[in-house]
C-alpha cells in the first residue's frame, strides 16, 4: 500500500469513501445504514408488541402514554461490499492497464479504510476462482499484491467473465467495471447483468488516445493484440481522423447507453492524473467526502 | 543516322546498380507491422473506404521508375551514347617509331631519317580514330615517347617537339633530350611485339611501324599491323675494311677496301689525311666496280716520334656518312739498335749476321760490349749475348738473343746437355724456325732449355733447344746449341735464325694497342699499359667535338686478364687511360664494319595521313542533354518523396 501511495495520498484517500446510491444490505455490522431493521444506533419506527420480542426494546414512555406495548425498531448498520471488476485483457497492456490498477487500488483502499469488504475480479479471471475477498486493514495490502501481481492476458469477453463473478456474489453490492470497452457488446452484456441482479453499477472507461498513434504516411499491416486479426491499411490523414471520429462515437454512445440505464458512467484518461480522475469521480457521485 | 552506339560499352556494367535501387524499393515498400489493441475499431474506422491509398502506389511506381530510367541515363551519359556515325569501334594505336642506326642516313632536307619518321608518327596520332594514341622509339634501348593517353593531341605536340629535336633543334631549358639514333642495329621485332601487347590491352589494337627496315608479321589476330615506310636515301659507298701492318722501312702498309651501291662502276675521291697536323698521304680518285669493289694501298709513314691518327674518308660524304671513314692509330717505327754482348773479339759468325741486317739495324746506334761491362752499357733494342755469361743481377729488362754455350744470369733455366742428337723436329709453323733445319749441322755440344713462360719452337731427342719467352720483363729467344763445336756458322740456318730474332724482337710494338680494333675485337694490349692494367675506355665518333658523345666504359686491359670486347656500334676515335697512368692515354680506333647493313628502304616512303577533324560538339551534346534528364528525374523523385520518409532519410 505504501508503495503506491504516499503518507499525503493516503491522507486525500482517507478523506474519501465509496458512494452508495441505495441502500444495501450488508454480512457485518458496519457504518453503514441499511433498509433492514436491526441492531443499529438509528431509531427507525415503532411496533406493536408481539410475544417473543426482547423486552429491552419495549418504549415504555409511549406505554406510560398510551398504554400500548409497542416496541423501537432500529435502522441495522452493515458494511458496504465493494466488487472491483479490473480488465486485464491484452488490449489493456501498458498505460492503461497501469491507470486501470492504480484507480481500482484507490476504490479498494477507500473501500477498506470504513471496514467494508473489497472484492476484486480480474476480468478475465487467470484463476478458477473467480472473485477474490479482502477485508480489514490488512486487506489494504493483500489487494494490492493482487493488482500487481496478475499480468495482462486472455480475451475481452466481459458478458462471459462476470457470469461466475455474479454467481459467486450473494449479496447486493456497489460494482465497479474498470475497462477499456474495445469490445462493446459483451460490455454492455456484461454491465446489464450486474444491473440485473442490482448492483449498484459504475462503468470507468479507461482512455488513452496514444491508442490511437499510427505512422502517418506508412503502408502497415494492424494487428489485434487479443485476437491476431490482421488489417492492411494506408495510414492517410483521412484514416486517422475517421479513427479518432469512431473512438469518440463509441465513448459518446456507451456513456449514453450507461445514462438510460442509471449506470453511472465515467472516463478515465490515463493523460489526467490519479487526482484528476478521482476528482471527476468525486464529481459524478462514484466516491463521496467522508462527512456527505 | 542509323541509330546509337556506345563510346565505353563497359559503362553497361554500371545498369546492375539498378538492382540496389529495386531492392531498397522493396525494403521501403513492405508493410510495417504494428500492434494495435482495436481492430475492430478500425475496421469500424475505415468503413466502406479503400485500405490502402491508390495514389500512394502510383507514385511509389513513379518513383521507382524515376529512379531506374535516371541511372539508365547516367550510364548512357557515362558509356558516351553517341550516333553510330563511328563506322568502327574505338582502337588504341602504338606508333613504333624506328631508331635504328640506319635512321641517322640524311634524308631530303638535310633531315636525318629519325626526325622524318617521328612527323609521320605526329600525323599518325593526329589521324587516329578513337582510342588512345602511344609512341616508342625502338632505339637502343626501346624508349617510351609517349604513353597510351586519349589525348591524341598532346601525343602529336610530343612527337613534334621529338622530331624537330632530332632535325638539330637546340634543346629547350627544362626539355628531355631526344634518345639520338642507335649506334647499333636494333631489334625492331621486339619493339613491334611490345608495342603489339600494348596495344591490346583493352582489346582490338593497331601498331603503325615507321621505318625502313623489314618487319616480321604478328602472330597476334587482335591487333592490326600497319608498315609505314620512311626515307628514299641510299648508301651508295662505304669502306667495307681496313688493314694497316708494317711496311718497308719506317712505314706502314695501309689497305683500304672500298665498295659501292651503285650499278655501275663509280668514281670516287678517296683522301687518307694524318688527323693532328692535315699531313695529306693519299688522295686520288678511284674507280670503284659495282660488284667487285675496290682496293687503294699506300705507304704511311707517321711524323714525329709520338705517332699520328690516319683517317681515310670519301671526300663527298653520302646519305650514311658513318661507313664512309675510317682512322687507325698508326705508332712511330723505328731500326731497332743491336748490343752484341762478347767476351774478348766477337765471333766471327756472328759478327757477320751483324754486317749483313745492316739495312735492316740501326748501325750508328749498334755496338759491342764485353759481358763484364753489360751493367753500365746503353740498353739498345736488342741485346745479343753471344755465348757468355751475364753477371749476376745484370739482367735489364729489354729483349735478347741467347746463343749456346748458355751461363750466367738467364731468364730461363739451362737443362741437361746435349751430345750428337739424332732426332731434330721443330715447330713448322712458327715463323722463327720456319724451313730451318739444324739435322745436317753435326751439333756436338748444346744444352736443353726449360723454364717458365718458355714457348718451346725446336727439339733435338725431344730436348727443347730453341724457344722464345718472357720473364720479368726480359723477352728473349734462346738457342741452346753451340756453333762451335758443329757446322751451324757455315750453314744458312744459323744466320737466318739468328735474323729472324732480331728483327721478331725489334719489330715488337712499341706501343700497347693496336692501330684499331673491329667491333668485337679483344682489346688485349701488346704491352703492359704504363699505368697499370685497370683502365678507362672512351670513345667517341669521328669528327665528334662535344661531350655527349663521348661513351664511357669502365674495363681492365690487361695483356693477361680477360678480355674487353669492344661493343657492338663503336664506330669512332678510342682512347684507353691506365687507372694510375701518370698522363699517359693510348690512342686508337673502333671500327664497324657491317657488310649486311644497307640504309635502302625496302618500302616507299607513307604519305602523311590527313588529320582526324574534331569530333563536333554535337555529339557530345547527347551525354549533356542525357545528364540532364537524370537529373531532373531526380529532382522530380525528390519532391514526390513524402514528407515523414524525407524527414527519416
Amino acid at each position: 500500500m505504501s508503495e503506491l501511495f504516499t503518507q499525503a495520498e493516503r491522507a486525500r484517500l482517507d478523506r474519501l469513501r465509496i458512494h452508495r446510491r441505495r441502500r444495501m444490505p450488508g454480512e457485518r455490522h458496519g457504518d453503514w445504514r441499511t433498509a433492514r431493521y436491526g441492531a443499529g444506533g438509528l431509531f427507525a419506527d415503532h411496533r406493536h408488541y408481539a410475544p417473543g420480542d426482547d423486552l429491552r426494546y419495549v418504549d415504555w414512555n409511549v406505554y406510560g402514554r398510551l398504554g400500548e406495548m409497542v416496541v423501537k425498531r432500529f435502522e441495522a448498520e452493515e458494511n458496504l461490499n465493494l466488487l472491483l471488476c479490473v480488465d486485464r485483457s491484452l488490449s489493456m497492456d501498458g498505460a492503461k492497464s497501469r491507470r486501470a490498477r492504480r484507480v481500482a487500488a484507490a476504490l479498494g483502499y477507500i473501500a477498506l479504510a470504513h471496514m467494508d469488504h473489497v472484492r476484486l475480479a480480474w476480468l478475465p479471471s487467470p484463476t478458477t476462482a473467480p472473485v477474490h475477498v479482502f477485508r480489514g486493514r490488512d486487506g489494504g495490502t493483500k489487494l494490492l499484491e493482487e493488482l500487481a501481481r496478475v499480468p495482462e492476458g486472455g480475451m475481452t469477453d466481459h458478458a462471459r467473465d462476470l457470469k461466475p463473478v455474479i454467481s459467486s456474489t450473494r449479496q447486493r453490492s456497489v460494482a465497479v467495471l474498470i475497462s477499456d470497452f474495445y469490445d462493446p457488446q459483451t460490455a454492455v452484456a456484461g454491465l446489464g447483468r450486474l444491473r440485473a441482479r442490482r448492483f449498484d453499477v459504475a462503468a470507468l472507461h479507461v482512455m488513452d488516445v496514444a491508442d490511437l498513434d499510427l505512422p502517418r504516411g506508412a503502408s502497415v499491416r494492424a494487428l489485434d493484440r487479443e485476437t491476431g486479426q490482421a488489417i492492411d491499411v494506408d495510414v492517410t490523414p483521412e484514416l486517422i481522423d475517421s479513427l479518432h471520429e469512431a473512438w469518440r462515437r463509441r465513448a459518446y454512445l456507451m456513456e449514453r447507453w450507461c445514462i438510460q440505464r442509471e449506470i453511472l458512467y465515467q472516463r478515465v484518461d490515463v493523460g489526467l492524473s490519479l487526482w484528476e480522475t478521482l476528482s471527476d469521480m468525486l464529481a459524478r457521485g462514484v466516491v463521496a467526502g467522508v462527512g456527505a | 543516322m542509323s541509330g546509337f552506339e556506345l563510346a565505353r560499352p563497359e559503362a553497361l556494367w554500371g545498369l546492375l546498380l539498378g538492382l540496389p535501387v529495386l531492392l531498397f524499393h522493396l525494403y521501403a515498400r513492405r508493410r510495417q507491422r504494428i500492434v494495435v489493441p482495436y481492430a475492430g475499431l478500425l475496421r469500424e474506422a475505415l468503413g466502406p473506404a479503400r485500405p490502402t491509398s491508390r495514389f500512394k502506389h502510383l507514385r511509389e511506381a513513379a518513383s521507382l521508375l524515376m529512379r531506374l530510367t535516371a541511372l539508365a541515363c547516367l550510364v548512357l551519359a557515362i558509356g558516351g551514347l553517341r550516333p553510330a556515325t563511328a563506322k568502327t569501334p574505338p582502337v588504341d594505336l602504338m606508333l613504333v617509331v624506328d631508331g635504328d642506326v640506319t635512321t641517322a642516313a640524311v634524308e631530303a632536307r638535310l633531315a636525318p631519317r629519325l626526325a622524318l619518321g617521328l612527323e609521320l608518327a605526329a600525323a599518325h596520332a593526329r589521324a587516329h580514330d578513337g582510342g588512345r594514341v602511344g609512341a616508342v622509339l625502338a632505339g637502343d634501348p626501346p624508349t617510351l615517347l609517349a604513353p597510351l593517353d586519349a589525348d591524341r593531341e598532346a601525343v602529336a605536340r610530343r612527337l613534334d617537339r621529338a622530331a624537330s629535336q632530332a632535325a638539330g633543334r637546340p634543346l629547350q631549358t627544362g626539355e628531355a633530350p631526344l634518345p639520338a639514333p642507335a649506334a647499333v642495329d636494333t631489334d625492331l621485332d621486339a619493339a613491334v611485339r611490345a608495342a603489339a601487347a600494348a596495344a591490346t590491352e583493352r582489346g582490338r589494337g593497331r601498331v603503325v611501324v615507321i621505318s625502313a627496315r623489314p618487319v616480321a608479321e604478328l602472330d597476334a589476330a587482335d591487333v592490326e599491323l600497319v608498315l609505314a615506310g620512311v626515307g628514299t636515301a641510299r648508301d651508295d659507298q662505304r669502306i667495307a675494311d681496313l688493314v694497316v701492318a708494317p711496311g718497308a722501312g719506317l712505314a706502314y702498309d695501309v689497305g683500304v677496301e672500298l665498295t659501292s651501291d651503285a650499278k655501275q662502276t663509280a668514281t670516287r675521291r678517296v683522301v687518307a689525311t694524318f688527323v693532328d697536323d692535315g699531313t695529306s698521304v693519299f688522295d686520288e680518285s678511284v674507280e670503284i666496280d659495282a660488284e667487285q669493289g675496290a682496293t687503294v694501298r699506300f705507304a704511311a709513314t707517321p711524323p714525329g716520334r709520338a705517332g699520328a691518327m690516319l683517317e681515310v674518308r670519301f671526300e663527298q660524304p653520302d646519305a650514311f656518312a658513318r661507313n664512309d671513314v675510317v682512322r687507325a692509330w698508326l705508332a712511330p717505327r723505328r731500326k731497332p739498335s743491336v748490343l752484341l754482348v762478347k767476351s774478348g773479339q766477337p765471333r766471327a759468325f756472328t759478327a757477320l749476321v751483324l754486317d749483313q741486317l745492316a739495312d735492316d739495324i740501326d748501325v750508328e746506334q749498334s755496338g759491342f760490349v764485353d759481358a763484364a761491362d753489360f751493367a753500365e752499357a746503353e740498353m739498345r733494342d736488342v741485346v745479343v749475348v753471344d755465348g757468355v755469361a751475364l753477371p749476376e743481377g745484370g739482367l735489364r729488362p729489354g729483349a735478347y738473343v741467347f746463343l749456346a754455350p748458355l751461363q750466367g744470369a738467364l731468364p730461363f733455366e739451362v737443362g741437361a746437355p746435349i751430345q750428337k742428337p739424332l732426332v731434330w723436329r721443330t715447330t713448322a709453323h712458327h715463323p722463327l724456325v720456319r724451313w730451318l733445319d739444324f739435322s745436317a749441322a753435326d751439333i756436338q755440344v748444346g744444352v736443353s732449355l726449360t723454364g717458365e713462360g718458355l714457348v718451346p719452337l725446336g727439339f733435338a731427342d725431344d730436348a727443347v733447344v730453341v724457344a722464345e719467352g718472357e720473364q720479368g720483363g726480359v723477352r728473349y729467344v734462346a738457342l741452346g746449341l753451340d756453333p762451335r763445336a758443329s757446322y751451324l756458322s757455315v750453314q744458312t740456318a744459323l744466320p737466318l735464325f739468328l735474323r729472324r730474332a732480331v728483327l721478331r724482337l725489334a719489330q715488337a710494338p712499341v706501343t700497347p694497342l693496336e692501330p684499331f680494333y673491329r667491333v668485337g675485337d679483344a682489346l688485349r694490349p701488346r704491352l703492359p699499359l704504363p699505368g697499370g692494367p685497370a683502365a678507362e675506355v672512351r670513345w667517341a665518333p669521328f669528327g665528334a667535338g662535344r661531350e655527349a658523345d663521348v661513351e664511357r666504359a669502365e674495363a681492365r686491359v690487361d695483356p693477361r686478364g680477360t678480355a674487353w670486347r669492344v661493343p657492338a656500334g663503336a664506330h669512332g676515335e678510342a682512347r684507353i687511360t691506365p687507372s694510375g697512368a701518370g698522363g699517359w692515354t693510348g690512342r686508337t680506333a673502333f671500327l664497324d664494319f657491317a657488310p649486311e647493313r644497307t640504309i635502302a628502304p625496302v618500302r616507299a616512303p607513307a604519305e602523311a595521313p590527313p588529320a582526324r577533324p574534331k569530333e563536333t560538339p554535337e555529339r557530345d551534346l547527347w551525354q549533356w542533354w542525357l545528364v540532364v534528364i537524370a537529373l531532373v528525374l531526380l529532382a522530380l523523385d525528390l519532391l514526390l518523396l513524402p514528407r515523414s520518409r524525407r524527414a527519416r532519410s
